[in-house]
Formats: structure tokens, C-alpha cells, sequence
């Protein structure tokens, strides 16, 4: 066998090696599309603080951004936003607080596949209800931009217990 | 065989990298969080209304100093203690003549809440019965008279002050001004 014939041997095995790879790539990463799909939930915004004014029993954050990502569920997905009461505690004596949500669809494409299941909840300590829900949802494939403004409510005064009164926001996608 | 090391390294590092790929993608998360903090500074405080200045209508009648209608006139009063705080308010000497201190008349202080946050409906500030009144009695030997309003947790309230002059018998006044000082307290409660 020539040179010339064992270099065009080793050209045709490097290729068919290259054309596998390549499949095998495809075949792992694209098992029924050719398009990466996934859902995703993220908030844009940092950590919030404030210091209360006394001026009034409600105190207001900035509103929060949050993007949602579906290009996995045909059917859509639903997205909900919780939060306890504030809560702050000195010593054994804990101090708590209501806490409003509020939600609006500040972007969406597309923009009829989504709505707002509920855009308003606050937590009422004192008849029992201890976390606050706002939901939104998208019928099919689609991403939304979504503002969450979250409120500090003191229960009976606009003269909250010293101290430093803290919650958690979290948002979840519940049904991809 | 140099070349089949070569094509079975290609075929392993595609199929890493699309592992890598696809393990990325199913940690896409479905879930996220954010924290908010409220910080409420510690507040005490009280703070007097104007002073007041009436004139002797000349008869034995005690002569009132009202605080009106008005709670933005009265004695105002804050506190975030979780358990509330106490007021007093307090004058240290009966109405004394301001150039003959031998002359004096009794002074009366009445309190009462004329404002208060409330709690499940009732009212945050509250006035004690027994520390409602309290006249000096300088004869008596007793030059002070104090009077209180409590709370239990947080809030703000205003508290109408009524003082009194005690006239006794007109025509033994020396003419002039009699005057007293009333000092306000507030202290948390422990």
C-alpha cells in the first residue's frame, strides 16, 4: 500500500470518527428537538431593607423583577409568589407584621399567552392567615418580565415594636 | 491506530460536553428567593404643648386652664417598647407669685387620653382611675402633684392636661402673675 492511499485511509477513518461524534452530540443533548428547552424562574432583584418612618402603618418596597422562562411545557406553566408575615424577634418576645404582595405582568411574549391569576394577597395575622399568594400563569411556550411589590403592614398602629422585621419572598414554578 | 486514539478522544469529548450541556439545562431553576428587612428604630418620646396664659376673671371661681378641643394641643406622646411606657406629668410647686414667692395658690391637674392607637379596639394609652387627679396642698405641705398615663405595648396617643388655679378668696391675691411649671416624663416600661 502507497503513502498516498494509507493517507487517504486515515482521512476517511478521521472523518467518519468526526461524523459520529457529531451524532452522538445531537443524540445526547436533543433527544426530541433540536431547540434547548428548559423552565426557569429568576429574580432579577437584590435583597430589599428599609427603615419605617412612623408615618404610616404600611411601608412599601420597590418593586421586584422577576423572569420567567417556558420553553419546555406545551401547556403552560404556573407561577406563584409567596411570603410569610414579617417577623422580628428580641429576646423571647417576637414582634410580627402583615405582609403585601403585589403582582403585575410588566412584559410577556407572547403577550396573550399570559395572565394574572391573582395580583393582590396579604397575610392577616390576626384572624390566622400567616403567608400571602399571588399567582400568574402562561398557556403555552413564553417568558415574562414580573414585578412583585411586597409591603410591610403593621397590624393595628403605624408604631411597630422596635426591631428588625424580616420575610422571605420565594417564587415557584408549580406546575411545568 | 495513532488515528483511531484521536477519533475515540472526539467521540468522548462530544459526548462530555453535551452531558455538561444537558446537565446545565435540567438545573434550570424553578424556584427563587428574596429576602426583605424592615428595620424599626427604637422611638420614645413626649412633647408639651404651647405655653398657656389666662387672666383672673376677679371672682373666687377657680380659674381653668382648658386644653381644648384640639389634640394637635396636647401633649403628645410615642413609644415602640414592646412593653409600652409610662407618663408623668408633673408640677413641683403650687401657683407661686413670679416677684413674692410668700403668695401661692393651690394648682389641680386633671388628665385624660384624647387620642390613642388602638389594640383589637381598645385604646393603647390609658389613664389610671387613681392617677387621673392630683392637687398640690401647700398648707398641707405638699408641693407636688403628678398625674400618669400607661401603656402596654406600642403606640401613639395625645393627652389633654387640664390645670387648675384654686382661687380660695380673691380679694387676699396679690395682684401679679402666679405661675407654675408642669414638666412631662415618658420612661419604656420594664
Amino acid at each position: 500500500m502507497d503513502a498516498v492511499t494509507l493517507k487517504r485511509k486515515q482521512d476517511l477513518r478521521s472523518l467518519a470518527f468526526r461524523q459520529a461524534a457529531l451524532v452522538l452530540f445531537f443524540l445526547l443533548m436533543c433527544p426530541s428537538t433540536s431547540i434547548a428547552q428548559f423552565v426557569g424562574i429568576r429574580c432579577q432583584s437584590p435583597p430589599q431593607s428599609l427603615v419605617h418612618d412612623f408615618t404610616s402603618a404600611g411601608q412599601a418596597f420597590p418593586e421586584s423583577r422577576w423572569d420567567i422562562h417556558n420553553s419546555a411545557s406545551p401547556n403552560g406553566i404556573t407561577v406563584v409568589w409567596t411570603a410569610e408575615a414579617f417577623q422580628s424577634q428580641t429576646g423571647k418576645h417576637v414582634s410580627v407584621a402583615d405582609t403585601g404582595l403585589l403582582l403585575r405582568l410588566n412584559g410577556s411574549g407572547p403577550a396573550s399567552a399570559w395572565r394574572i391569576l391573582q395580583s393582590s394577597d396579604q397575610t392577616n395575622v390576626g384572624k390566622g392567615q400567616k403567608a400571602a399568594f399571588v399567582s400568574a400563569a402562561c398557556s403555552g411556550f413564553g417568558e415574562a418580565t414580573m414585578g412583585v411589590a411586597v409591603s410591610f403592614r403593621n397590624l393595628q398602629t403605624s408604631t411597630p415594636t422596635a426591631g428588625q422585621y424580616r420575610t422571605q419572598l420565594i417564587g415557584t414554578i408549580v406546575a411545568p | 491506530m495513532k488515528m483511531n486514539i484521536r477519533g475515540l478522544l472526539t467521540i468522548v469529548s462530544a459526548a462530555v460536553i453535551a452531558t455538561c450541556c444537558q446537565s446545565a439545562m435540567a438545573q434550570s431553576p424553578t424556584t427563587d428567593t428574596q429576602t426583605f428587612t424592615v428595620t424599626v428604630p427604637s422611638a420614645l418620646s413626649i412633647t408639651g404643648p404651647a405655653n398657656q396664659v389666662l387672666t383672673h376673671d376677679t371672682t373666687n371661681n377657680n380659674q381653668v386652664f382648658s386644653p381644648g378641643t384640639v389634640t394637635a394641643d396636647h401633649w403628645a406622646v410615642l413609644c415602640n417598647s414592646s412593653a409600652g411606657a409610662t407618663v408623668s406629668l408633673t408640677t413641683s410647686t403650687p401657683f407661686t407669685h413670679t416677684t413674692n414667692n410668700t403668695y401661692k395658690r393651690n394648682a389641680r391637674l386633671d388628665l385624660a387620653v384624647s387620642s390613642s392607637d388602638n389594640n383589637a379596639g381598645s385604646a393603647i394609652w390609658t389613664v389610671a382611675s387613681g392617677a387621673a387627679t392630683d392637687s398640690t396642698d401647700y398648707a398641707g405641705g405638699d408641693n407636688a402633684a403628678t398625674v400618669q398615663a400607661t401603656s402596654a405595648r406600642p403606640g401613639r396617643g395625645t393627652l389633654a392636661l387640664t390645670v387648675t388655679f384654686v382661687t380660695g378668696t380673691y380679694s387676699t391675691l396679690l395682684q401679679g402673675d402666679y405661675q407654675i411649671d408642669v414638666v412631662g416624663t415618658i420612661a419604656a416600661n420594664p
